[in-house]
């Protein structure tokens, strides 16, 4: 029986987003899926020496190693079949290093490979980490600052002279250098038109257990993730919804790893007698453990009632 | 749009200013779809940021090799995604604004000059609330704008706004309402002078990063960005079509 085509995903996102973490919670899911609309393995792919010992790792609750940009991971499939359509497709996730996306965003480049994955990619899954800040913080002057909580921190020495550090491209803002690279990738031209963004925002579960004391507070920390992207990466949010004609995006908030790195946390992940229910999928008012409802959304094979934000 | 105005009288941090609005989501009523110059509003907010180590906000000065370069903004009114606007925003460097007032080929070889629709004059508020200053700023704003009436051609296109910036500084001066009454009459005499010689004459007043416990006049900017957008753009009408089969190259305009 012949395979059938590879279909790449890219997985785009800066350092520490959850990439990696993502592609191995996918592994696990797809081997035990709840979901009946989810997708499933077919079986193994022949070469698992990237994702096998990955996912042994996760499965312990352990933090995964993070990518080498110097050493790039080896090529892997995801061998999958979505059972309502009957489709199957062979899955090419490449894990980069967030440190590669950095780089192009530095050297103003893509490497010509790079530039053939984007052209002829089904989509992407862009990342974000919900904990880390979208922008710089904006220094106030000292008359905006409560003067009594300022005596409280500040010793009362002498400050020491001030440094200001050059701007060098690498301290760009995060969402400044994820709306540049989705700018690159839209005059590469991708041979998807719209090409689907699923911005996937990780460590949703810190989202989930944040307390809201207060309107105020529910408001700068929505349990939506739509809502909480346009609030917190407004820059990239307002991008996406601008260039519908290029992108077609929708926003999931993802726990892939399912919490924390703390023993206590680790302990409770490998209570799970069923490791994929640790996942957690917020799609809109929609919670789930299928981790493959981003990739059907950017497959297009996600029920009718899914539609893309923009 | 040319902003231009004496050194450090808060041009780049007014276009710092605006940067910062589309990053935070500030902007109510435009939408943000792209800048192929993302890293110079980057790079002129870096020193107002926490991390640059800076104990208080402050703006790099723009070099005299950046005139004529520009900022680039892409943006589209909320709820209308397809109609997508670009804007070209140069900051003159203020170092060279001295020779822009004296000598008019400086201003005639300006291409960021010859080329703009709307033109952001900024009189700095803290040398106005200056006794020993505010005549020069405003006598050097006016041989400005007679310079641009010489070399600006179709000079009534041009929108000009004059902005009041670092206002903070007239807010705070003890002096306060006799420096607002000061400028009133500024106001009054720019009015008097190049009233009817531009398509409009406006008068802002705006504290893009304003010192103490004041906050910027972010509505202030908003509106001035609007301005730029909604105003129509003044399209020159040739007087003749062009013929597609001129008989010679010059020619095509109804030249014999």
């Amino acid at each position: 029986m012949s395979s059938p085509p590879e279909t790449t995903l890219v997985l785009l996102g800066l350092k520490g987003t959850g990439k990696t973490h993502f592609l191995v919670g996918l592994d696990v899911v797809l081997d035990d899926q709840s979901d009946p609309d989810g997708l499933v393995h077919t079986g193994p792919a022949a070469d698992r020496a990237y994702l096998q010992p990955l996912r042994e790792k996760w499965l312990r609750g352990e933090d995964l190693d993070h990518t080498s940009r110097s050493v790039p991971p080896p090529p892997h499939q995801l061998l999958t079949r979505h059972p309502p359509s009957g489709t199957i497709a062979s899955l090419y996730l490449p894990d980069l290093a967030g440190e590669t996306f950095d780089a192009n965003f530095v050297t103003r480049s893509l490497p010509i490979e790079a530039c053939h994955r984007f052209q002829n990619c089904a989509g992407l899954l862009l990342f974000v980490h919900c904990d880390e800040a979208a922008d710089h913080t904006i220094l106030q002057h000292p008359g905006f600052i409560d003067p009594v909580s300022i005596s409280e921190l500040v010793p009362t020495e002498q400050p020491a002279a001030e440094t200001v550090s050059k701007w060098r491209l690498e301290d760009a803002a995060r969402q400044v250098k994820l709306v540049d690279l989705l700018q690159f990738i839209a005059e590469i031209g991708p041979q998807q038109k719209p090409l689907s963004v699923a911005v996937i925002i990780s460590a949703w579960d810190l989202v989930e257990n944040a307390p809201n004391p207060g309107p105020r507070a529910a408001a700068e920390m929505p349990k939506d993730p739509a809502r909480f992207l346009s609030i917190h990466w407004p820059l990239l949010d307002q991008f996406l919804q601008s260039n519908a004609d290029t992108f077609r995006s929708r926003v999931f908030g993802v726990s892939a790893r399912g919490g924390g790195l703390t023993a206590a946390e680790i302990k409770r992940l490998v209570g799970f007698d069923r490791p994929a229910e640790r996942v957690l999928v917020v799609d809109g008012p929609r919670r789930s453990n299928d981790l493959t409802r981003p990739v059907r959304w950017v497959l297009g094979l996600m029920d009718s009632a899914s539609p893309s934000n923009a | 749009v040319l902003c231009a105005g004496a050194q450090k009288s808060g041009k780049t941090t007014f276009l710092a200013r605006l940067g910062e609005m589309f990053r935070d989501g500030a902007f109510s009523h435009y939408r943000f779809a792209g800048s192929l110059t993302l890293c110079a509003f980057e790079r002129v907010s870096w020193s107002a940021t926490v991390p640059s180590g800076a104990s208080s906000p402050k703006t790099v000065r723009s070099l005299r090799v950046e005139n004529d370069t520009f900022y680039h903004l892409r943006i589209h009114p909320s709820g209308e995604p397809a109609y997508k606007l670009d804007l070209l925003i140069s900051d003159l460097a203020g170092e060279t604004f001295p020779t822009a007032v004296s000598l008019r080929q400086f201003c005639a070889d300006l291409r960021s000059l010859a080329r703009a629709d709307h033109l952001v004059l900024f009189l700095d508020s803290a040398r106005l609330a200056d006794q020993a200053n505010r005549h020069t700023e405003c006598d050097n704003a006016r041989a400005f704008l007679q310079q641009v009436l010489e070399v600006k051609h179709e000079s009534r296109s041009l929108e000009v706004e004059i902005v009041f910036s670092r206002w903070d500084y007239i807010v705070r001066n003890s002096q306060s309402a006799a420096l607002v009454l000061f400028c009133q009459a500024t106001e009054e005499d720019f009015k008097r002078r190049f009233g009817g010689r531009f398509a409009a004459l406006e008068f802002r007043r705006v504290m893009a990063r304003p010192d103490g416990d004041l906050k910027p006049t972010d509505d202030v900017i908003q509106s001035i960005f609007a301005h730029w957008l909604e105003t129509p753009i003044y399209a020159s009408t040739l007087p003749t079509p062009r013929a597609r089969q001129p008989a010679r190259d010059f020619s095509a305009f109804g030249l014999p």
